[in-house]
């Protein structure tokens, strides 16, 4: 039978499954069951195949309900891996234990033009991420996507919208708040254990530093203009692209971003100032003299809230967020919680108090909010606020005086030269 | 007595003459400090002026106080004392008499220090002109630390010092940093800066930067800024300035509170500096900070950055465009220097030898100060493909019509990409007026249609919409109508923004028509249901059942968001004609829009709907349920059988409406025993702590037994301290011994919620008099979980009760008591009772409560177990001391089991609790502890176990001990394509067999306790590897155990031989990788190999014994 041609993969199968009511609302996990038929996974696509990329791909490899049908990077060496990390996991499944449906792309744009595609993982460097989750959304795609979420204010403000507008699907990558204890020490502070908080501390890495490398050839199948896309033309070198974009602001904020991201996201969920932001912001950063990476090395900024909550972050305090209130003190990160007094640790919370939304797992999250519609448990907005803090930071310290905001604009007070660092022009062909 | 080789008579005479002239006050000197510190003082003083004084210079040390007298003033004294002495720079007097300010004194003298001073040291007008004339008429006054802390009442002292004190937030190790490298009075610190630990001030006005030069102040970074009473909010906290006053000079330190201070090199430097300038003899600059000109610290000046960053290229150093950006950063701030620095950046713009990273550099600058002048010089680049961005990344964002009009023009100048940049930059300007030029070119090609759409989007406005109208035929024509579905959105948020839903949502219509993408038809519909809410309700209703999946979940999303309160009952109204899985979807989302309004709607469902519908309605109320719903909900959640009993409860349990609590009591007086039950159990997990007294009623008069319990337990959940005579008397009447039990567990736990200890008891004792056995029983238990001195008199008396039930639970409540308070009494009751049992059980529970937590020294703890082995009956008492003193961190603890060792009964107790007690004394007491060891190891020879225990402890006791030091590194390898752990297995030249490798040694800083290596202090880098090597001499062939750690991955040779292989990504860990080794007798060659990521770089290594003590005859060294 020959497919009539407008009718795509999705509509097929769905016309077929058409006479029962195939999916329930909240869909049950698989368990113990065969993998789900094809019509019931969900397809992705793997954009960005480097460091974070691989991890992404590796997580969403061990989901039953996925299919992962392209891979995408500038690096044909990190696209190739990927692909064969692909076909490689599912040709377990396959009888002859060859697979081979895996698809890797050079232009994330052939990728999104896919129609077959429901998801994408978007794990890139910081300066693509505007363009690729817009051009995601516009496409109808849901989105995987890597923190930090934005390299400027007006991008993360552009990119929220987008996902808004189109109804997408949207996590972000700060995968603390699918950790347990972030989520109690949220929960702990938000149900006034600790009174009412006057001050957060972020305490984030330092950024490292590095010296003035020479240009050098472009390695061979790295496509280092594409690779560029909308940043400033610089030549290739040693330590500007891959793990170390993160350091120069071309691309990224250093740690103040990348870091930031985690634990601002997390100091804001607990104060539950999720969809805000800072009426003042003042700090001192050090910015390198010299060096091929020009992020903040050493930094303190202080955020002051319309509630009169002070959120401080700096690179000088134990990798963490701490808040304080008038009875006490709760501290988390990665390897620890603590709180003052210690018996808060063993809280319970009422049945009315606030319980945070639980999520065990980031990705499985995600891929449970696309089938339900659900907004995921690190929403876009969520991302967009938390970021723009890290963004007012660095454009406090950059300018070296106090800035003030209007969170619910978005737009500086009586201050052009702040506002004018709120977007950065696209290298052409490129636009939001 | 110290006198000093350089010091000289004369001086002495001086000081003796001035004081016989003026009469000595109390004047506190040099003599007053130990000569220890003394000598510290000499050592770290400068040896010579950093200027030769002009003339003969003499300075009065005045330190009076008549406020807070700060004990390092004799340091002071004798640090500034001696400093005139040793370098020859001035000579001093140290008097803390007033007299001396009279004008006939002063006028012998070049400057004052004011030593710690503080408070009013005069009143006396005349003094005060004396001082002031004094500086002004070209003399100079010196400030250490509390000389800010003086005359509050007198102004113009304050401004003459430059500031007031307004405390002091630290005292503590901070970072000071240099403001200002290069001003003379600075020298000392080269440019670094000063971590140091002292009391450090905040000032408060007259303290201004427009006033004072300021030479140091805290690095807010590197300082606790987390202190109380830090109430700047400018993070301005200088540390030392100068100033001009009339014709004289003003130094002010704010160092000096400690009185290590004074022995600092590089302090005492800065007050020699600092004193020199005070007396005319060191020149230095007083402009006040605010008005210099300039970025001011150590930025190369503005001509020279400017030309060095003309011909600046990628790979160069970036100190001349740093430099450059920090003269725009200055301009920002300070208006008048705009002129010079924007005029500077055009220049290199217009320069013909200026580079193109050059340029593009400049242009970034102008992106923050440029204005209508340069406009020209960046429009011009704009049709220069390597420089259009930048120029772009300028224009787009001056926001000056100038900049708008350049983007405009160049439509015409430019094409292809480049232009398509033009066309973005004027979408993202936003700019009306150029729509009428981006007409003329939109059909150009298909790139400039579709960059022309979707800036029309983002510019807004009717012109646009009208453009973006007569485009579409062409753009469908072209494959382009999605772009302008896309761009029309926009438009339509426009209108909705501006209360216009009659043109808003017949582009929303427009976009949802079947037609489009699914995306965009979402776009429409959630548009509309902005606009036009009562709109979608039936289409939304419909889309719940859709074949889509992802239309179901949308549509449920739209059930939550769409605005409106008639939205609600719209929703709600359609529930009966949706199938069952919709009816859920929407109960669900009405439940999560959270309007009661659909409460009933709801509520209609649960008579009519099958299970799975019926458990969604019920859970729903939990959201939507008000007062009035509290008795449906009970009824569920007592009916037996019930399908939504747990939904029921749960939503009782939630409802947050106005009312709810006293709608619950009102319902458990009426309803069955099933429903009070129900409902009270909700109460207590509600925390209705205002209802209790309606528990408390239910406890003590339902009719039913399980009422009655179910209100205990709820009681036992919320009772409050006013609740518990109530709680106490239903104890005591309870009708069953199942209700005292629960009655004792719920008293227990009210009582345990009051803080104060002996408070939380009170009603429980004055309940015990005139309680019947049962229930006094009941009370004792209950005053035993609670603990306290109230409690344990009340329980002690109860042990000697002449009913033996009473005095078994009173044994047994002290056996359990929580806190140590119990112990004497449980001394006394094992080492006393005539009852056995009672002796027994009051040892365990004496050994028990003398190991909780307390705030006592460990020596009286120690005691408190040598008195239960004086009354220990048996070697199993002894042996549970024994294993109880094995965590006592303390060497009379050693001492006391010790003293067991001997007795074979109980050897290996004592043998298991020495070496416990040796591993945590070690690190006070490190030879005490590994002496108890070697005395176990003699009893115990034959012991395995033993052997095995006694060496981890000697492993972790020396678990500092015999880490390789003597490294030689070579690296870092790298290959192209190759991350960290890529590298593991790539084999480079310190791999291959006879290859020359290039060794270098380590140096001692890149070494920190115990024996890490760090490689990033040797080299810097990421995805790369290195390797270190050494040499073990071995006396003897011996089995070796090898303990290493490393950040990131990590591989071991030995003697060529692969021993050990992780390809780990992590932190380093001291000792996570072991394997046992074989050495042979003599040269040992040791290689590692250590993988590198990103962040830290870091490996360690100690090699011991396998049984964790230190290898004989062994030695490391670095190969040559």
């Amino acid at each position: 039978m020959a497919k009539p041609a407008d009718m795509t993969r999705r509509q097929f199968v769905q016309g077929a499954a058409a006479t029962a009511f195939a999916a329930p609302y909240i869909v049950p996990a698989f368990a113990g069951a065969a993998r789900p038929a094809p019509s019931n996974r969900i397809t992705m696509a793997q954009i960005g195949c480097g460091g974070m990329g691989r991890g992404d791909l590796h997580n969403f490899l061990q989901a039953d309900d996925v299919q992962v049908l392209a891979v995408c990077d500038v690096d044909t060496e990190h696209r190739e891996a990927a692909r064969q990390a692909v076909e490689e996991r599912y040709a377990t499944n396959t009888a002859h234990g060859i697979y081979r449906g895996c698809d890797a792309y050079n232009d994330f744009r052939e990728v999104l033009a896919r129609d077959d595609i429901d998801a994408i993982v978007q794990s890139v460097p910081d300066h693509w991420h505007a363009l690729i989750i817009t051009g995601a959304a516009r496409a109808g795609k849901d989105i995987y996507g890597q923190k930090p979420l934005s390299l400027t204010i007006r991008q993360g403000r552009v990119m929220s919208d987008a996902i808004r507008r189109y109804g997408r699907v949207f996590q972000t990558g700060s995968q603390q708040r699918s950790d347990d204890r972030f989520r109690f020490a949220c929960e702990l502070v938000r149900n006034g254990r600790i009174g009412q908080v006057h001050t957060v501390t972020c305490g984030l890495p330092t950024t490292p530093t590095r010296d003035n490398p020479p240009p050098s050839p472009v390695p061979e199948g790295f496509d280092y203009d594409m690779w560029l896309g909308p940043a400033p033309s610089a030549p290739y070198c040693e330590g500007r692209t891959h793990w170390d974009f993160r350091w120069i602001l071309d691309y990224s904020g250093g740690q103040v971003t990348d870091w930031g991201a985690h634990h601002i996201d997390i100091a804001h969920w607990g104060l539950g100032l999720m969809n805000t932001g800072p009426i003042e912001v003042e700090g001192v950063g050090e910015f390198p003299d010299d060096g091929l990476w020009n992020a903040a090395t050493n930094y303190r900024f202080t955020c002051i809230y319309e509630t009169g909550v002070r959120i401080v972050v700096t690179n000088q305090f134990e990798n963490g967020v701490k808040w304080e209130g008038p009875d006490g003190w709760v501290f988390v990160n990665r390897g620890r919680i603590d709180a003052h007094p210690r018996s808060l640790l063993n809280e319970k919370f009422g049945p009315r108090e606030v319980h945070l939304q639980r999520s065990a797992d980031h990705y499985r999250n995600f891929l449970e909010c696309v089938k339900s519609r659900r907004e995921p448990i690190a929403p876009i907005e969520q991302a967009h606020r938390t970021i723009t803090v890290a963004h007012l930071g660095n454009i406090a310290m950059l300018l070296g005086r106090k800035v003030r905001w209007n969170p619910d604009r978005e737009l500086f007070i009586n201050d052009a030269q702040a506002q004018r660092m709120t977007d950065r022009a696209m290298r052409e062909p490129w636009r939001l | 007595m110290r006198l000093r080789c350089w010091r000289t008579m004369w001086m002495t005479l001086a000081v003796t003459a001035l004081a016989s002239a003026f009469g000595a006050q109390g004047t506190a000197g040099a003599a007053d400090i130990p000569d220890a510190d003394m000598a510290r003082i000499e050592a770290a003083l400068p040896d010579r002026p950093t200027v030769q004084p002009r003339q003969e210079r003499k300075l009065l040390i005045f330190s009076a106080c008549q406020g807070f007298r700060h004990g390092s003033i004799p340091w002071g004294i004798a640090a500034v004392q001696s400093m005139g002495e040793k370098t020859g720079a001035w000579q001093s007097v140290v008097s803390d008499d007033i007299a001396m300010f009279r004008p006939e004194n002063l006028a012998q003298f070049d400057a004052i220090v004011f030593n710690n001073s503080t408070g009013t040291l005069f009143e006396d007008p005349a003094l005060k002109i004396s001082l002031v004339e004094f500086v002004k008429s070209g003399k100079g006054i010196i400030g250490i630390h509390a000389a800010t802390d003086c005359f509050y009442d007198w102004p113009e002292f304050g401004a003459m010092m430059g500031g007031y004190f307004d405390g002091h937030p630290w005292n503590e190790e901070v970072t000071i940093k240099i403001d200002d490298p290069k001003h003379p009075v600075n020298a000392a610190f080269e440019g670094e800066p000063l971590v140091v630990a002292d009391e450090i001030y905040q000032f408060k006005d007259p303290y201004s930067r427009d006033a004072l030069r300021v030479l140091l102040s805290l690095d807010t970074i590197r300082t606790n800024m987390a202190k109380r009473g830090i109430k700047r909010d400018d993070a301005d906290f200088a540390v030392s300035w100068v100033r001009s006053y009339g014709a004289g000079r003003v130094f002010y330190c704010s160092l000096g509170h400690r009185n290590e201070i004074f022995w600092n090199p590089k302090v005492l430097r800065h007050y020699l500096d600092g004193i020199q300038f005070a007396l005319g003899d060191l020149e230095a600059d007083t402009t006040p900070s605010a008005q210099l000109i300039g970025p001011g610290g150590d930025v190369m000046p503005l001509e020279k950055a400017l030309a060095a960053a003309a011909v600046y290229e990628f790979g160069a150093s970036r100190l001349p465009l740093t430099a450059v950006a920090a003269h725009v950063r200055y301009a920002l701030e300070h208006p008048a220097q705009r002129g010079p620095v924007v005029q500077g950046l055009l220049g290199v713009l217009e320069s013909d030898g200026a580079t193109v990273d050059g340029k593009a550099f400049v242009c970034r600058q102008l992106t923050l100060v440029g204005g209508d002048e340069s406009v020209p010089a960046l429009a011009s680049l704009l049709p220069d493909a390597r420089l259009s961005h930048m120029a772009r990344y300028a224009l787009q964002r001056i926001p000056r019509e100038a900049a708008a009009a350049a983007l405009r023009n160049a439509l015409h100048a430019t094409d292809g990409e480049v232009r398509i940049g033009v066309i973005n930059s004027i979408g993202e300007r936003r700019d009306r007026r150029a729509v009428g030029m981006l007409a003329r070119i939109a059909r150009a090609d298909e790139p400039t249609m579709v960059a022309t759409i979707a800036a029309l989007g983002k510019i807004g406005g009717q012109e646009a919409f009208n453009l973006l109208a007569e485009l579409s035929e062409d753009a469908r024509a072209a494959g382009a109508k999605t772009a302008v579905l896309q761009a029309l959105i926009p438009f339509a948020e426009d209108f909705a923004r501006q209360r216009q839903p009659k043109r808003a949502a017949p582009i929303y219509r427009h976009l949802f028509a079947p037609e489009n993408p699914r995306h965009i038809r979402v776009a429409g519909l959630r548009g509309l249901a902005q606009v036009e809410p009562m709109e979608v309700v039936s289409v939304v209703g419909g889309l719940l059942s859709d074949d889509d999946p992802q239309w179901r979940g949308t549509a449920a999303r739209m059930v939550v968001d769409t605005p409106g309160v008639e939205v609600t009952t719209a929703f709600a109204g359609r529930l009966d004609v949706l199938p069952d899985e919709a009816q859920i979807l929407m109960i669900e989302a009405l439940a999560e829009r959270g309007d009661a309004a659909a409460g009933p709607a709801v509520i209609a469902v649960i008579s009519r709907a099958e299970t799975p519908v019926r458990r969604a309605a019920v859970r729903a109320l939990g959201e939507l349920g008000e007062a009035s719903t509290v008795a449906l909900l009970a009824s569920l959640a007592a009916a037996p059988d019930g399908d939504t009993v747990d939904d029921a409860r749960a939503s009782l349990d939630r409802l947050r409406a106005e009312g709810v609590d006293v709608a619950i009591v009102a319902v458990m007086e009426q309803g069955s025993p099933g429903v009070r039950c129900e409902l009270a159990r909700s109460l207590g997990a509600r925390g209705a702590v205002a209802q209790a007294p309606a528990l408390i009623g239910l406890a003590g008069q339902d009719g039913e037994a399980t009422v009655r319990i179910a209100a205990l337990q709820a009681l036992g959940r919320l009772a409050d301290e006013p609740h518990l005579p109530d709680l106490v008397r239903l104890l005591v009447g309870a009708a069953s011994e199942e209700e005292r039990d629960v009655a004792e567990d719920s008293l227990a736990d009210a009582c345990g919620r009051i803080d104060d200890v002996e408070r939380r008891a009170a009603p429980v004792v004055s309940a015990l008099e005139g309680a019947d056995v049962p229930a006094k029983r009941s009370l004792l238990s209950v005053l035993g979980r609670l603990g306290g001195r109230t409690a344990l008199d009340a329980v002690r008396a109860a042990v000697g009760d002449p009913e033996t039930v009473i005095a078994d639970t009173a044994v047994g409540a002290l056996t359990e008591w929580p806190d140590a308070g119990a112990a004497p009494v449980l001394l006394a009751i094992a080492g006393q009772s005539p009852d056995p049992v009672h002796r027994e059980s009051a040892f365990r529970g004496y050994i028990r409560v003398i190991r909780l937590p307390a705030d006592r020294d460990p020596a009286e703890t120690v005691r408190m177990h040598r008195q239960a082995l004086e009354i220990a009956e048996g070697n199993e008492e002894i042996r549970l001391v024994l294993a109880s003193l094995g965590d006592v961190n303390d060497a009379s603890a050693l001492a006391l089991v010790e003293q067991y060792l001997p007795q074979r009964a109980v050897q290996s107790s004592a043998a298991a609790s020495m070496i416990s007690i040796a591993r945590s004394l070690a690190k006070e007491q490190r030879a005490e502890a590994l002496a108890a060891i070697d005395d176990v190891l003699a009893v115990c020879a034959g012991d395995e176990d033993m052997r095995v225990r006694a060496g981890e402890a000697v492993n972790h006791i020396e678990r500092d001990e015999d880490f390789v030091t003597a490294w030689l590194f070579s690296g870092p390898y790298t290959k192209e394509k190759h991350d960290g752990g890529a590298l593991f297995d790539v084999a480079f030249d310190p791999e291959m067999d006879g290859v020359q490798v290039a060794w270098r040694q380590m140096p001692a800083e890149a070494f920190s306790d115990p024996g890490i290596f760090d490689l990033n202090k040797v080299v810097n880098g990421s995805n790369c590897c290195g390797y270190v090597m050494t040499i073990i001499e071995s006396e003897i062939e011996q089995e070796a155990r090898i303990e290493m750690g490393s950040d990131d991955g990590l591989k071991a040779w030995l003697n060529g031989s692969v021993v050990h292989a992780n390809n780990a990504m992590r932190g380093l860990t001291v000792g996570s990788d072991r394997g046992t080794v074989r050495l042979k007798p003599g040269a040992n060659t040791l290689l590692l190999k250590i993988t590198q990521g990103g962040g830290d770089w870091k490996v360690c290594c100690r090699i011991r014994r396998p049984d964790g003590f230190a290898l004989e005859g062994m030695s490391f060294r670095s190969p040559h």
